[in-house]
């Protein structure tokens, strides 16, 4: 794979070098810069010399390399040796030169070597220098149209992420995050076919762009503030790589637009056990779509019957519209006291709302225990009576 | 009729009780019973009321067995130890003697019932704190005066059989048999034999529900709950009305839907207590 800052050090066409030939090469790439390990790739155009008219056909190959390197010539990802050029035909060849460099090569400046010999005229020779430099900065860039997004703890948010190639070779770049918070939970997203798929490495066509998705869950009860992270693309065999600086807002008052909503009558309620009370909930489609198959679920608590008093789901809730219900929640006899938090939350198809919350504080009747108390007493007073009245020998 | 000598051997009578470890005895199992069969059911359901948590089920097959104990010894004891004839050489009738009896037993099943049910609710309200309203106790108080009116129907059958039997162990076991017929068995009995006589399985036909009729246990279970019979395998049909237990009504309402099972709670006992009352007075009573 070739890495690196590809730079031309030869602008202008180069011809033959010879003074006579039937085929001509230009190119105008005759250097790079890699990274070791890399395959870089160098575009040759070869045509017709000056007789035009007849057929002609040449052969490649690479004169010197360095030792340990490979190189051949390819059209069309075919490796070839020879070019063959039909008479009365003046269409240019594009072929492509590609060196890779071994794992283990040592930073320096080297070169490759090939002859182009035409079937007719003088052997071409061409240079081509290949700088392996691992401090290379990567000819890559990354860049997002949103680098601040603001959100509530808890509350998923995706930043649309762009990976340009600037190289003309394909490149593998890795990607990572640096400096994320613990309470950010991150993963870079692909979408195919309305599907997401989790990314860490990513194969870039040259000259070629990327969008990326990437989703930051920030914790539950995340305390506000802004939360500072890079998004970092390292190419595959490079030390370096190119960073991102993105911001996640935390603003737990953050008002949000909930497509479906669920409010209650109280948020408090006062059980004895055994006794229940009727709650009232109302859901409501605040969004531009209709929902359909709305649900009402209820979260199970020790010691609390919470009974919905509606049959199933809702088939479809119309923009605006809302639906009313009631449940009735009932303190079980063997409920303990204490204060115990009932969630609701409405599910459909397409969205679901925030978690609508009651406070339940279960204590024992004083009354009761009274009352209790009196009926012992009385039991124990009338034992007392009988027995001093119909229990004297 | 000697009003002092009655009390006199209603006073003897439930002294007798009191002194008895028996009394003890009875009075703790009936409180358990009670509680238990309360306290349990207290634990589980969720429903909203106090009355709702008795299992006036197992109340209904045990009960009865607190009568037949304090009855079945009441005549038979007196008479193979010879403290009846001996009485008799007082200056009080028989009619004193059999009413002084009936009077202090009854005094005693009234005490063991109010006690127990005291205790078991309020131990019950107590432990599970819950809110009672002046309506749950009112029934609760109506559930005690049911529950004593059918308890003295076994303690008089229990008294009737122990003037006609010769031994204790004679009149214990012809009230265990009365109270496994009409108490426990007596539903299933009836279903089995409705349906070898005419093969009628259904629990409602019209046979099966007039025969119940026969049954104290059929009565006390549609007034307090509604229920056509608690016996083992019995008749599992339920009233519209869930009997005095049954909230969503008045008492007036109850009153009227359940007349007749609550008249017969009320008359047989008293029916029972004039048979028991002529045959001690028309029996041989002497060794």
């Amino acid at each position: 794979m070739i890495i690196g800052v590809t730079f031309c050090l030869i602008l202008a066409s180069s011809y033959a070098s010879a003074d006579w030939s039937s085929v001509c090469v230009k190119n105008q790439i005759t250097g790079k810069v890699v990274y070791p390990g890399d395959i870089v790739e160098f575009p040759i155009t070869i045509e017709k010399g000056y007789n035009g008219t007849d057929d002609s056909w040449c052969t490649m190959l690479v004169k010197s390399k360095p030792e340990g390197w490979t190189a051949g010539f390819y059209e069309d990802n075919d490796q070839i040796t020879n070019i063959f050029f039909p008479e009365d035909e003046s269409d240019p060849v594009d072929v492509v030169l590609k060196v890779k460099t071994p794992q283990n090569v040592s930073d320096g400046i080297y070169s490759i070597w090939v002859d182009i010999k035409p079937d007719d005229g003088d052997i071409i020779s061409r240079e081509f220098a290949i700088t392996v430099d691992t401090k290379a900065e990567p000819n890559i860039e990354i860049y997002s149209s949103t680098p601040g997004i603001e959100t509530r703890s808890n509350d998923p948010v995706k930043y649309l992420l762009t990976l340009e190639n600037k190289y003309d070779h394909r490149i593998t770049v890795n990607l990572d995050t640096i400096g994320k918070s613990e309470n950010l939970s991150v993963e870079f997203l692909q979408e195919i076919d309305d599907e997401e798929f989790r990314l860490k490495t990513l194969s870039l066509a040259a000259n070629s762009q990327y969008d990326i998705l990437m989703g930051v869950k920030p914790s539950i009860n995340l305390t506000d503030g802004t939360y500072s992270f890079k998004v970092q693309a390292v190419p595959e065999n490079g030390g370096n790589g190119v960073s991102l600086n993105l911001n996640l807002i935390i603003n737990n008052n953050l008002e949000t637009e909930e497509m479906l909503t669920i409010s209650q009558s109280t948020s408090s309620l006062v059980l004895n056990p055994g006794s229940s009370k009727e709650i009232y909930v109302t859901l409501r489609n605040n969004g531009d779509e209709t929902l359909t198959n709305i649900d009402l679920k209820v979260q199970d608590v020790t010691g609390i019957t919470a009974e919905v008093r509606s049959f199933g789901t809702i088939d479809e809730l119309e923009p605006g519209e809302s639906w009313d219900t009631s449940i009735e929640i009932t303190a079980r006899a063997d409920a303990s006291p204490g204060t115990k938090d009932l969630l609701m939350r409405a599910v459909s198809d397409d969205a679901q709302s925030q978690d609508g919350r009651v406070e339940i504080i279960v204590e024992k009747s004083d009354s009761g225990g009274f009352i209790g108390i009196g009926m012992v007493v009385v039991s124990i007073l009338l034992l007392i009576v009988i027995v001093r009245k119909f229990g004297r020998r | 009729m000697n009003n002092k000598n009655i009390f006199v051997i209603a006073k003897k009578e439930a002294n007798d009780y009191l002194h008895d470890s028996g009394f003890l005895i009875i009075l703790s199992i009936c409180t358990v019973i009670i509680f238990a069969s309360t306290y349990i059911p207290a634990s589980m359901t969720t429903a909203t009321t106090v009355l709702s948590s008795i299992n006036v089920k197992m109340i209904s097959q045990f009960i009865p067995l607190i009568g037949i104990a304090l009855g079945f010894n009441t005549v038979v004891k007196e008479r193979i130890s010879g403290s009846l004839n001996v009485l008799l050489t007082h200056p009080v009738y028989r009619d004193n003697i059999i009413t002084g009896k009936i009077v202090g037993t009854i005094l005693v099943l009234a005490f063991i019932i109010v006690f127990s049910v005291l205790v078991s609710t309020g131990a019950v309200i107590i432990f599970y704190g819950r809110a009672v309203e002046y309506m749950e106790l009112e029934r609760i108080f109506i559930l005690t005066i049911f529950t004593f009116l059918y308890a003295c129907i076994y303690l008089f059958i229990s008294v009737f059989i122990s003037i006609n039997v010769k031994t204790s162990s004679e009149a214990l076991i012809y009230n265990i048999i009365i109270w496994l017929a009409t108490c426990v068995l007596f539903g299933s009995l009836l279903k089995t034999t409705v349906f070898i006589l005419t093969e009628q399985t259904s629990v409602d036909s019209v046979l099966i529900m007039q025969l119940l009729n026969l049954s104290p246990i059929h009565h006390y279970a549609q007034a307090i709950g509604g229920s056509a019979d608690y016996g083992f395998g019995g008749v599992n049909a339920k009233a519209a009305i869930y009997g005095f237990f049954d909230t969503r009504y008045t008492l007036t309402q109850i009153f009227n839907e359940f007349w007749v099972n609550i008249v017969i709670l009320i008359i047989t006992p008293i029916i029972l207590l004039v048979a028991t009352f002529i045959t001690f007075l028309r029996k041989d009573i002497t060794l």
